[in-house]
């Protein structure tokens, strides 16, 4: 079977390799703009966040947020190059395999050497995987070096995954040398609590919580307002009433329904103590990171980072390079491996077509097709959240291509889907008559 | 090896390639498997190679059901389609490699008698170079570059090299000059005295009237007969040439009325005589004691040619 692997490889290594190539030259060449997007980051940031830019970008699987990172910006033309463009090819490829056998009549000759159906459909799709790694091999060796290449000019960067509860508590025990350098101000901690705020109210699985308050929809109806917690506060102690009929429309409690207008106001004087006082030792503290690092790590990095101490806190604790960076290579990997994996679903759903059917001599071109309405479906429908569910017929819904993680079990279900189809392919291949001419 | 159809069918959709077919080519025959365009041989033979799925009824060789356990004989099996395609973008050397390494396993030396597959690839560079220089192919040329009729020599050579013990030919001699054709052909029949059998597909009358032992006529996707050339040619009609006096004439259409013999042919018409050719089922005494009572100029009784058998089959 060697043989036949090998045979199949040799065959198709050139276009395969000559893909690789057009589709690295086309990263290479998108790489390059990535200077003028980092100096004209805060520009970019406000255009592509307009409504209409943030849906036509959605549609194209880009998050505005990402691209500004250095692999959010690979992967923003990853995404489009390696996973359409070589999810279409390797799609096309495995249809090939087998369909051009037939085409040509070459099937007539094959099919007589002293191999089994079943082993030639086998060697075929074994050479199928050796050429996708091939290519992405190419992919992330040219990948890794146009971006190594750019690394010095990318902004510092989180990485949420490497954030182990090891290394925060090591920041929390070293971190006082920077604490001091850290500057607070008043936008500082407003934006923390927001931020707090908002975390909470997204973690939260059920609208209303223990205390029988439905906090998303109160927090909803303040608005704009939210931004300022001083002059909410204010506002409130001096119109009482209209705040506390607002409180009662989100209240399920008995008890806090039954609230008069004395210990409402009682209560918001409570809150507001306790929130200036939060205010008044967030903004005094020496020691920010000790006392508040582990509420919200991520935000202290990247106050961290806004402030250009990322040299002191490596210095402080070594063990934070690996989790603030400017080249994430780690992330890098994860985005290419959910390509590939993807790539290696579609290949196989090809080499299925072209298996399965019995004219099959359109089944490269239908593959082809397919995999291009796969994407779109994703990408466009996808980004319309009554209809997101469709992102889960496609292949392409499976993969996490930001980088952020690889879901291992996803993959592997859509894995073991697409082998389901592989082996349906195989026994019909087993059995039916080849197409080539009569 | 026996070659044996048995009921075998095959419907395209509604159309019918080859329908309820019964045949059997004996171990170490030599047969030839003639018939029109659109008759059913290639649809014959591609279900004989397990290429197509019987509709219902199967093929077997060497007793083994093709469309089922078909990769049991394949290493004993050669097979030349009729159109010769294969992979363009290889020179003809680097086919031949290939073509060896898929038979360089343990097994298939085992079946080939030898203790090591290195062995049977010399055996099998030995039998293509014969081969090559019979047949005068350039190896070191890409195959998409070759002409038709020098396509066919490597289909050729690749259906024979693995020394397979039953051949199958779909109309081989198509497309090369008279030449080549004779120095295929004598290949084939060398390879039968050795004692492999041989399934040959042709257009070429002469060809299988000359190297064949049996033949078979297909119409229709069925079998016409099945025969062996010599009981063919003396079982069916013979061919009679008279040349008689123009007005001695009537007389003869007297004689092929009562021996049931029809006007096949005038060939020539002289001054006073004519000459022409009966065709009749008559036995050769027969002929010759009916025709002591004509007065004739000429005469001479022969077996048709299988062309002649053709066209009386076919129209």
């Amino acid at each position: 079977m060697f043989t036949l692997v090998l045979f199949e490889i040799r065959k198709r290594i050139k276009p395969v390799f000559w893909m690789a190539l057009a589709i690295v030259s086309m990263v290479a060449i998108s790489m390059q703009f990535y200077p003028t997007i980092t100096e004209n980051m805060a520009l970019l940031d406000g255009f592509l966040s307009t409504g209409m830019m943030d849906q036509v970008l959605g549609a194209f699987n880009v998050e505005v947020a990402a691209m500004k990172s250095l692999v959010g910006f690979f992967n923003t033309y990853c995404t489009m190059w390696v996973m359409m463009v070589g999810g279409v090819f390797f799609a096309y490829v495995g249809a090939d395999l087998l369909s051009k056998e037939e085409r040509l009549g070459t099937i007539d000759y094959l099919a007589l050497k002293p191999y089994s159906r079943v082993k030639i459909y086998l060697s075929k799709w074994l050479s199928l995987q050796a050429l996708i790694l091939t290519f992405f091999i190419v992919i992330t060796g040219v990948g890794w070096g146009s971006l190594k290449l750019q690394e010095s000019r990318a902004p510092w960067v989180v990485d949420e995954n490497a954030l182990t509860e090891e290394r925060i508590e090591q920041v929390v025990k070293q971190g006082d040398s920077i604490s001091a350098n850290i500057v607070i101000d008043e936008a500082i901690f407003s934006a923390y609590t927001n931020e707090m705020l908002l975390k909470s109210v997204t973690e939260q699985q059920e609208s209303v919580d223990t205390a029988g308050i439905d906090a998303k929809g109160l927090i909803d109806a303040f608005g704009d307002q939210m931004q300022d917690p001083e002059a909410l506060f204010d506002a409130m102690l001096s119109d009482p009433d209209q705040y506390l009929a607002l409180f009662k429309n989100f209240v399920t409690d008995d008890a806090l329904s039954q609230l008069d207008r004395a210990s409402f106001i009682e209560a918001v004087h409570e809150e507001q103590d306790k929130y200036e006082n939060l205010s008044q030792d967030f903004i005094t503290t020496d020691h920010i990171l000790r006392d508040y690092f582990k509420t919200n790590p991520e935000f202290f990095l990247n106050l961290v980072i806004e402030q250009n101490l990322t040299k002191d806190l490596f210095n402080a604790v070594p063990e934070m390079k690996k989790v603030i960076m400017q080249f994430n290579a780690l992330a890098l990997l994860r985005a290419l491996f959910n390509m590939y994996m993807v790539t290696v679903v579609l290949g196989t759903l090809g080499m299925f077509m072209g298996g399965a059917l019995k004219n099959n001599a359109a089944a490269p071109q239908q593959a082809l097709g397919l995999t291009l309405i796969f994407y779109f479906m994703n990408s466009i429908l996808g980004y319309e959240v009554n209809l997101s569910w469709i992102k889960w017929l496609t292949p392409f819904g499976y993969a996490e291509t930001s980088g952020d993680e690889i879901n291992l079990a996803r993959l592997m279900l859509l894995f073991f889907v697409a082998m389901l189809f592989f082996i349906v392919g195989g026994i019909r291949y087993k059995k039916r008559d080849f197409s080539s001419r009569v | 090896m026996s070659i044996i159809f048995e009921q075998a069918t095959k419907y395209y959709g509604k159309a019918i390639g080859i329908k309820a077919l019964d045949l059997v080519v004996k171990q170490g025959d030599f047969f030839g498997f003639v018939g029109p365009n659109g008759a059913g041989k290639t649809t014959a033979i591609k279900l004989m190679m397990n290429l197509l799925q019987p509709s219902s009824g199967s093929v077997y060789i060497d007793d083994v059901d093709t469309s089922r356990h078909f990769d049991k004989i394949k290493a004993s099996v050669g097979f030349m389609p009729s159109d010769a395609s294969l992979y363009g973008d290889l020179t003809v050397e680097a086919l031949l490699r290939f073509n060896r390494n898929l038979y360089k396993t343990d097994a298939i030396a085992r079946l080939k008698g030898v203790n090591h597959p290195k062995v049977f690839e010399e055996m099998m560079i030995k039998r293509e170079n014969d081969l090559i220089d019979w047949l005068n192919i350039d190896t070191k040329k890409k195959f998409k570059a070759l002409s038709l009729g020098n396509k066919k020599k490597i289909a050729f050579v690749l259906a024979v090299a693995h020394y397979p013990n039953v051949i199958i030919l779909d109309e081989p001699t198509s497309g090369l000059d008279p030449l080549i054709q004779e120095v295929l052909m004598s290949t084939l029949r060398m390879l039968h005295k050795e004692g492999n059998t041989i399934f040959l597909s042709s257009h070429t009358l002469s060809e299988v009237e000359n190297n064949c032992r049996t033949v078979g006529l297909i119409k229709s996707g069925q079998m016409l007969e099945v025969n062996t050339i010599e009981a063919l040619k003396a079982n069916s009609l013979k061919e009679i040439t008279l040349t008689v006096a123009k007005r001695q004439f009537e007389s003869i259409k007297k004689w092929a009325i009562d021996n049931e013999a029809v006007l096949y042919d005038q060939i020539k018409e002289y001054e006073s005589t004519l000459k022409v050719v009966y065709h009749t089922k008559a036995s050769v005494t027969q002929i010759l004691k009916s025709l002591g009572e004509l007065t004739l100029v000429d005469v001479s009784i022969d077996s048709p040619s299988l062309e002649t058998l053709f066209m009386h089959y076919y129209l």
